[in-house]
């Protein structure tokens, strides 16, 4: 990259190609330009970039088959009015969560009930239970005065 | 086809929103049939990719066929369904990263694929051009397409909505719920970033 213009930045040059620039500025860099060539480069280059990432995507799309994006359409609304709601119950969905969360749950009701005959002060270490997935760890840990619970989680 | 093209330009937007929740077939064909090159431009560009951005669209307007009791005329219908292809694109990406964690996004091998599926998917295009200037033409806008592949999705995606939508700073804000000024700094860091990318000089 060449010396840059002290004038202006070259966010001020990207908001004029844009029009976002105030009137005054607008204008101002209008004049400013007809003598810096390093603007008006730039001017130039951001403007190419646009049009011709539109008109490339353009020439793109034009190559679709409109007709062919119709049929799968009619295809997948067919599919989606047949089953409807079958997704996301992979082992990578999101209910990867849910079953965490249920749990957790599950693990915090068991504790809490058998809390007293299982915790009952034995020893120093504040950890209460710890379960290791191959997706996730949870430990629950508790605190040793107030008997605060901790549940931490942890996708690996 | 014809008659179903010139009813399309005639029917205005609420007409075809109502109807659209009637459920009638007829106007779900006349919002394909007007919006999906629009929305097709909007998922290559964040995409790059033709099979990619046919099945988002599909979705969408999958999307749009069960939704559009919820759609309230606040924005309008294009407003509104740009909205739901940049997130169906940005979500389609998380999609992919996850299944495809391990594996490499190399972009000659992407390219290299897509020439092979894009044969049998499109028609055969731009016959009667220069072949010299054809092949210019490609190398440069390869060029480009691998540069804009390089940035950022958070920039490409304000990118494609300036220069392929022509939306204004407010407008993208707006859409991708982001401040203007943020709008401002991630086109600017985008072009900033393809120029360096395709060497070009300031």
């Amino acid at each position: 990259m060449k010396k840059s213009c002290s004038q202006y930045t070259p966010e001020d040059i990207s908001m004029f190609v844009d029009n976002e620039l105030s009137r005054d500025k607008h204008q101002g860099l209008v004049q400013h330009l007809e003598q810096c060539t390093s603007c008006s480069s730039l001017v130039k280059n951001y403007k190419t970039l646009s049009a011709d990432f539109k008109s490339h995507t353009q020439s793109k799309i034009s190559e679709i088959d409109s007709a062919r994006v119709k049929q799968k359409l009619d295809k997948a609304i067919q599919n989606s009015e047949n089953k409807p709601l079958k997704n996301s119950f992979g082992l990578f969905g999101k209910n990867t969560y849910l079953k965490l969360a249920s749990i957790a749950a599950i693990l915090m009701i068991t504790l809490f009930t058998f809390q007293n005959k299982l915790f009952t002060p034995t020893g120093p270490s504040a950890i209460v239970k710890y379960v290791d997935t191959d997706f996730s760890s949870v430990m629950i840990i508790e605190t040793q005065k107030e008997q605060h619970t901790i549940i931490w989680y942890s996708e690996t | 086809m014809n008659k179903l093209k010139s009813e399309a330009i005639d029917i205005n937007e609420q007409d075809l929103v109502e109807r659209l929740i009637k459920g009638q077939q007829w106007a779900f064909n006349v919002l394909v049939e007007r919006y999906q090159n629009r929305l097709l431009r909007i998922a290559y560009g964040v995409t790059l990719n033709h099979e990619d951005s046919i099945e988002i669209v599909q979705d969408v307007f999958v999307i749009v066929f069960k939704k559009i009791h919820t759609f309230r005329q606040e924005s309008s219908l294009a407003t509104w369904l740009r909205k739901i292809t940049i997130n169906q694109c940005l979500n389609w990406k998380r999609k992919w990263k996850r299944r495809f964690k391990w594996s490499h996004d190399s972009l000659e091998s992407e390219s290299g694929k897509n020439l092979l599926n894009d044969n049998n998917l499109f028609k055969e295009t731009l016959k009667n051009h220069d072949p010299e200037m054809l092949y210019r033409e490609k190398q440069l806008g390869e060029n480009l397409m691998k540069a804009i592949k390089k940035l950022p999705e958070k920039l490409r995606v304000v990118f494609v909505l300036n220069s392929i939508e022509g939306l204004s700073y407010e407008e993208i804000a707006n859409t991708l719920n982001i401040k203007k000024g943020t709008v401002s700094s991630r086109l600017y860091f985008a072009r900033q970033n393809l120029m360096n990318s395709l060497e070009m000089s300031d």
